[in-house]
Parts: C-alpha cells; sequence; structure tokens
C-alpha cells in the first residue's frame, strides 16, 4: 500500500513483509495519482489504518515527520488534481451529450428490434403494440431468435444505464446550479447551459440573449431578412411556455428568462440556494399575464415596408 | 462573553471562535478582540453547524485536539471554524469533489497547517485511504441523495471504535415530494444499526428543512 512515506507490503495475515521508501514528495504525488495505485485490498486499507503508529515508527520516521510529509503530499495531490479536473459545469455538458446520444441509438436499435420480432410472424398479438425490450426478455424468449434476444438484452441494459445517468445528471445539477434547477428544472437547466456554453457564460448572458437561446435560426433571419424575432428558444420546454396560449408566451417567455439570468448569476456567484423566491416571483408575473391576456387577440395585419437588403435565393416562407 | 463549548465564545448571542491564524479572515465574518484573543465571528446563518449550537446542541464532538474527517467541506466556510476549534494539536482532512470550492478550499488548507485536502468523491473512501488516519469525528454535509451510504462507508473504514458523527440532513435533496419530517425519520431510521442516536436539532429559523444529527458510533459486539 503507497503512503506518503513509501510503500508498505502486507502479508496475508496482515504483518508488513517489505517497506520501500520513496525520495521526493513529488515523487509520491506522481504514483498516487497512477490508477494503478489505488489501495489493492480492504484488508491492507484496515491494517494500515488500525496499526499506523507503528507502521510508520518502523519507517524510522517520528509520527510528526510523518504528518508533516502527509500534509505536503496532499497539498501537492489537490493540485494536480485541480489542475486536470474538468469543471463541474463540463461536466454537466459531457453527461448530457451522451444522454443525447444514447437516446438517438436506443431509438435506432428498438426500431430493429421490434422489426426482427414483427418479421419473424411469432408475435402477432402485439402487433400495432409498441414493443418493449422488456416484454421480448421477459416473455418471448422461446420465441425469438438469438439475434433479437440478445439485442433486447443489450438494449435493456442501455435503458437502465440511461436512467442511472438522468438521475446523475439531476445530483450534478442539483448541486452546481441550485437556483437555475429549481426554476427550470434540472434538466431545461442543463440545455442551458451547454447551450451557452458554460455555466459561467450564461451567467453573463442577458436575460435577452437567455431568452432565445437555441433559436438562433430565427434570430438571425430576422435580424438580416425579415421575419418575426423569436419568443423562445429552448426555455420553451418549460411548461408555462409550452402550456399557454400562443399570445401569452412571448410575455411568459420574456419574464422566465429574466429570472433565469437571475438564477444563473446566483449558482456561479453565491450558491445560495434562493430559488423558492425566484419562483414565487415569477410565478406570480405568469399569473399576472395569464389574468391580462384571457382571450386570443384578433391578429393585426402588419404591412411592413420592405427591407433594403438584398435578398439572395429564393424567399422562403416563415417556419411555423 | 461565556464559554459555551471548549473553543466556542457567546458574544451578545452570537458565537464565535478563537482565530487560529490571527489577523486573517476567511470569508466576510467580523474579528472581534477580548481579553487578548482573536475570535471570528461564527454566522449561523452560513454554518449549519453555529445554527445547531444556537439552538441547542448539547454534545459537541468536536474539541481542541479532535480529528475530524469532513466530508462536502464546500469552500470552507465551517471547516475554517472547525479547524479553529481543533487548534494546533488537531486535524481536519476536508473532502470535497467539486473543482470550484476546492479552488478555495485549498487556498484555505495551505494557509492552515492542521487542515489537509483531500480532492475526492466521498462516494469512495478507499480512494483517499492514503492520506489518512482513524478520526474522533466524521462530520457530513453533503446534500446527496444517498447520504446515510456515504457515511456508513465512511465511518466503517475510518471511525475510531466509539467515535462520533454530525450529520447534516437537508430533506429536500433527498426526496423533494416526500414530507420533511417523513423523509428525516427515514434517513435517522438509516443510521440506527451502527449508531447511537444521541440529538436530532431542527435548524429552523437559519436553515429551512434541515436538521442536525449527531450520533454516536455503536460499540461491536
Amino acid at each position: 500500500m503507497l503512503t506518503p512515506a513509501g510503500e508498505f507490503k502486507f502479508n496475508s495475515t496482515g504483518g508488513l513483509i517489505e517497506f520501500k521508501s520513496i525520495d521526493s514528495d513529488e515523487e509520491v504525488v506522481k504514483l498516487l495519482m497512477t490508477p494503478s495505485a489505488a489501495p489493492t485490498t480492504s484488508e491492507d486499507v484496515r491494517f494500515f489504518l488500525s496499526h499506523q503508529h507503528m507502521l510508520v515508527e518502523k519507517t524510522g520516521l517520528t509520527w510528526e515527520d510523518y504528518s508533516e510529509m502527509r500534509r505536503r503530499v496532499a497539498l501537492g495531490l489537490c493540485q494536480a488534481y485541480l489542475a486536470r479536473a474538468p469543471g463541474d459545469d463540463e461536466l454537466i455538458i459531457e453527461a448530457l451529450g451522451t444522454l443525447k446520444d444514447l437516446q438517438k441509438a436506443l431509438n435506432i436499435l428498438a426500431l430493429r428490434l421490434a422489426q426482427n420480432y414483427t418479421e419473424s410472424g411469432v408475435a402477432p398479438a402485439y402487433e400495432g403494440e409498441e414493443i418493449s425490450p422488456e416484454t421480448i426478455v421477459d416473455t418471448g424468449v422461446s420465441h425469438t431468435t438469438n439475434v433479437s434476444e440478445g439485442l433486447a438484452r443489450q438494449i435493456k441494459a442501455l435503458i437502465e444505464y440511461r436512467g442511472g445517468l438522468e438521475e446523475e445528471l439531476e445530483i450534478m445539477m442539483m448541486r452546481t446550479a441550485p437556483n437555475l434547477s429549481g426554476l427550470a428544472g434540472p434538466l431545461l437547466g442543463a440545455r442551458l447551459i451547454a447551450a451557452a456554453g458554460g455555466l459561467g457564460k450564461l451567467a453573463v448572458s442577458p436575460g435577452s440573449r437567455i431568452q432565445v437561446l437555441g433559436a438562433e435560426r430565427a434570430m438571425f433571419r430576422h435580424l438580416k431578412e425579415r421575419g418575426d424575432p423569436p419568443k423562445h428558444g429552448i426555455i420553451f420546454q418549460h411548461p408555462t411556455i409550452s402550456k399557454s396560449p400562443w399570445w401569452q408566451r412571448g410575455k411568459i417567455a420574456r419574464s422566465l428568462a429574466a429570472k433565469l439570468a437571475i438564477a444563473a448569476r446566483i449558482d456561479t456567484f453565491s450558491k445560495e440556494d434562493r430559488s423558492e423566491a425566484l419562483r414565487a416571483d415569477f410565478m406570480r408575473r405568469y399569473e399576472a399575464v395569464k389574468k391580462s391576456h384571457p382571450s386570443e387577440p384578433r391578429r393585426m395585419k402588419v404591412v411592413r415596408a420592405p427591407k433594403t437588403v438584398k435578398k439572395k435565393g429564393r424567399r422562403r416562407g416563415r417556419k411555423r | 462573553m461565556k464559554e459555551t463549548f471548549p473553543g466556542v465564545a457567546e458574544i451578545d448571542g452570537m458565537l464565535a471562535t478563537v482565530n487560529l491564524l490571527p489577523g486573517e479572515r476567511v470569508y466576510d465574518e467580523k474579528l472581534v478582540e477580548t481579553g487578548g484573543v482573536e475570535l471570528r465571528l461564527w454566522n449561523p446563518n452560513r454554518s449549519k453547524l453555529s445554527a445547531a449550537i444556537l439552538n441547542g446542541l448539547e454534545t459537541l464532538p468536536i474539541k481542541p485536539g479532535s480529528k475530524i474527517l469532513y466530508l462536502g467541506a464546500a469552500s470552507g466556510t465551517t471547516v475554517s471554524h472547525v479547524s479553529d476549534l481543533v487548534g494546533e494539536d488537531g486535524v481536519v482532512f476536508c473532502v470535497e469533489h467539486s473543482k470550484k470550492p476546492m479552488e478555495s478550499l485549498l487556498r484555505l488548507c495551505i494557509r492552515r497547517e492542521n487542515m489537509i485536502p483531500l480532492f475526492y468523491d466521498a462516494n469512495h473512501p478507499y480512494r483517499y485511504a492514503s492520506l489518512m488516519e482513524k478520526v474522533d469525528v466524521i462530520y457530513q454535509d453533503v446534500a446527496q441523495k444517498n447520504q446515510a451510504e456515504i457515511l456508513e462507508k465512511n465511518a466503517d473504514l475510518y471511525l475510531k471504535e466509539s467515535g462520533f458523527i454530525m450529520l447534516a440532513i437537508k430533506a429536500k435533496s433527498i426526496d423533494s415530494s416526500k414530507k420533511t419530517d417523513e423523509v428525516i425519520a427515514q434517513e435517522i431510521a438509516r443510521l440506527k444499526p451502527s449508531f447511537k442516536i444521541l440529538e436530532v436539532i431542527d435548524l429552523e429559523p437559519f436553515e429551512k428543512d434541515h436538521v442536525m444529527v449527531v450520533a454516536e458510533k455503536n460499540a461491536k459486539l
């Protein structure tokens, strides 16, 4: 077992058989950082912990020497790990990307599985119904081919992995961005972080940018050519927007984005959880919008002066 | 001014600890000098341990000379006071897994000689075994769903026989859909097989839906 003083080797009954000292602290740090340096067995760790003073004495060091050495090594190790550790928001973006790709892959595989299953002609009962990999693994094993059975198992495993990853992402979000998660929900919060390129970047974005994050195409079409500015980007997924009628969405999106900007700033600069107050503020505004704009307005005909920018190519209608 | 626990002073309803590094502040706390000793005021809104003491905590196992394993050290607000409490003869092993808080924690550890930074995930206690020793107290404030399991694993390896645990439970980070009391009762039930529960302190009005649990490791039968 590797320790700040050097390497101890124990025999199976917990006796010490060998001690190899290591000259410099730097060397110990380097060794501790290699993955294979992890303690080998729990017996070793337990023996080391319960006989530490005796073991240190055997190396010829005093306990004071040893604890100073340990402190230096811990500081060095911490610095070295910090230098190459990804930030929390980077980990969130990575998890989100993995989740997205996983979903894509699962769709393809599930489709293939359903095809195999119906083509084999053994499952007329499932016609028209969605066939879950569980159904095949659990009930139809004897009817299906080896190919689809194996595939079904893999899909099932991937679905389990996806569940774990989602939970992990949620935990990371609650920890690194409690305000954003509280206001937008962990998943939407993570998407916003990814779209902005990091929590820090989200925190320095104005609310108006957060409002249209993910609607860049519509935004630039509006700026360069013609068309209305987008009312919402990714934040459309927030239920208060997607479940509201169209004429309220812009107003709600605007105030939600403003609150999200505040939330991102608290998350970046103080970490204090003030999501409840933020949420209450936003909900008040949300109710006010609902109340003051209860019915569909008559659409006004807007006569636009043609823009002076020379347009290239075919004129395309606005995508709705 | 009176001394509520060894190393903890109470001045006009505010707690304070004896500054290990006179003249230095860790966060935005106030420094007060009385009788030639410099005290750092201990804000109960920033530190759950301070809130617990103000709310009538009876056993404070963190004493001068204690060895502490602190899981979820964050940027070091509470840890700095724990470091004051254990003094020069004690040690605080500070485990923190996030990069940003660790950056400021490391700066603190460089200044305070009784603190040891451990940039590891508390879910995997074996990974930091090389730098550890047996401790008198494990203080945990991790706000994670499996916090009871994390505590169990660490106490099994590192806590001395009849050592103490102090556990801050945030009901919301375990299950936000259930009632606070239910969640807390369930988490305490999880501790019962291995620990003797001594105190459960509600942290209102300083923290909502939080409690501090103090318990003792059961002697092996």
